[in-house]
């Protein structure tokens, strides 16, 4: 519990920001401009029957007399709007003992109620929340009190996960209805605007709980089937954990449609952990694939073994003998030249 | 009798309503929310949870606060 002096602090603080401040008797300037306009008008039409009925001008004063009454009548009904709005006790937030029940009835219906004079903060720990099957976690609400009677609950009021689960590529949301600390109220708004002007905080701690232990699936920052998910390190699409596959080189995830699986050894891997054989184009596990003299990269099926210097070669540089390019061109140099065949002796 | 009741349901209501003497939470939270189910709401007379079949008497401080409210993403 809040001991006794932070408590009496905390509501004598309290009732002096939500006190209101009353309004002059004075007003609304409207009506009684118009009250002295009528009253100005009746004193005219006061003096012009006087002067119709000393000229015995009957018809005239009957008239005037009825424009007269009609008038008075308006003039009554001003005159009683302005008695109900002077005798009307303005509006007054709560008094000290009303904050001193406030602040328990909080403790009671949240436990520990916490409060930071430095941040003009008060914070209270909901239960762990769990909406269809996702953990969020526990979150601390924190009523920030500075705004007064007058501060919307959007600025009053964050919402701070504290064992924060959140979804996959977005470090601001914590909770469907949440985003960098603030609740978007939904419903609720109205109901927790009004509660804080009226020093309702046990009302408006109660209406953001509400909405954390809700899922509105139809406007939500994160919806909840996409939560747990991932994103496909090649193509970026989203990709749900139990559909998510891992590249056995990089552990980066994989969807469906990516990753490929080397041609030797069947593992499944990332654009990035593979590299094309330079023969046969096919996939490899990178770094596994032989580098020849001339710089290419060549998977084991694509080399061949000279049979004249018995060196490892690209198949496609060997010739049709299996030769390499060396040994073909020495086996040119080293041949006799051509026999020519003997011409036919011809008789003479 | 006169109740000081808050409505935190919708848009917000706190002020002071005439109800007939002897009336229930129950019946009275019928009356306000014709339809609507106390499971969903949470009842407090004069800050404490109350039973359904409390009395009301003159004076209490009556909060009615839906349990279950839709947010949004702004």
């Amino acid at each position: 519990m809040l001991p006794i002096p932070t408590l009496l602090r905390l509501a004598r603080r309290l009732e002096i920001l939500w006190a209101s401040k009353p309004e002059p008797p004075t007003r609304p300037e409207r009506a009684w401009a118009s009250l002295r306009s009528q009253l100005t008008e009746a004193e005219s039409l006061r003096w012009r029957i006087e002067q119709a009925t000393a000229r015995r001008l009957d018809c005239a004063a009957a008239c005037l007399k009825q424009e007269l009454s009609t008038l008075l009548k308006v003039m009554g009904q001003r005159i009683d709007e302005l008695r109900d709005h002077c005798d009307a006790t303005p509006p007054r937030g709560p008094d000290r003992c009303e904050w001193i029940r406030e602040l328990r009835h909080l403790e009671t219906e949240f436990g520990t109620v916490t409060v930071r004079w430095t941040d003009t903060v008060i914070r209270i720990v909901t239960e762990p929340i769990e909406l269809k099957g996702v953990s969020l976690g526990p979150f601390a609400i924190e009523f920030n009190w500075s705004g007064g009677p007058s501060a919307t609950g959007s600025r009053a009021v964050e919402v701070k996960a504290l064992k924060p689960n959140r979804p996959a590529g977005r470090q601001d949301v914590t909770h469907p209805h949440v985003e960098d600390d603030i609740l978007c109220a939904g419903e609720a708004k109205d109901a927790l605007d009004q509660a804080i002007a009226d020093g309702r905080l046990v009302d408006a701690f109660q209406l953001v709980h509400s909405v954390l232990t809700n899922y509105n699936p139809h406007s939500a920052y994160v919806s909840l089937n996409e939560w747990d998910g991932s994103h496909c390190a090649q193509c970026g699409r989203r990709i749900r954990s139990e559909e998510a596959s891992s590249c056995e080189g990089c552990d980066c995830d994989l969807c469906d449609e990516c990753g490929e699986r080397c041609e030797g050894c069947d593992e499944l891997r990332c654009g990035d952990c593979t590299e094309p054989c330079d023969v046969c184009r096919a996939r490899h596990c990178r770094g596994s694939l032989d580098t020849t003299a001339r710089g290419r990269a060549v998977c084991s099926d694509c080399r061949d073994v000279c049979p004249g210097c018995q060196a490892s070669f690209p198949k496609d540089e060997l010739d049709s003998d299996g030769r390499c390019p060396n040994c073909s061109s020495v086996e040119e140099t080293d041949d006799p030249a051509p026999e020519t065949e003997a011409a036919e002796a011809i008789p003479l | 009798m006169k109740l000081f009741y808050i409505n935190n349901d919708g848009a917000g209501f706190a002020d002071n309503v005439e109800v007939e003497d002897g009336i229930s939470v129950a019946a009275f939270f019928a009356m306000k929310l014709p339809g609507r189910k106390a499971d969903d709401f949470l009842i407090r007379v004069n800050r404490l949870p109350t039973p359904a079949d409390q009395v009301l008497q003159a004076g209490d401080r009556i909060s009615i606060t839906p349990s279950k409210i839709e947010g949004a993403a702004s």
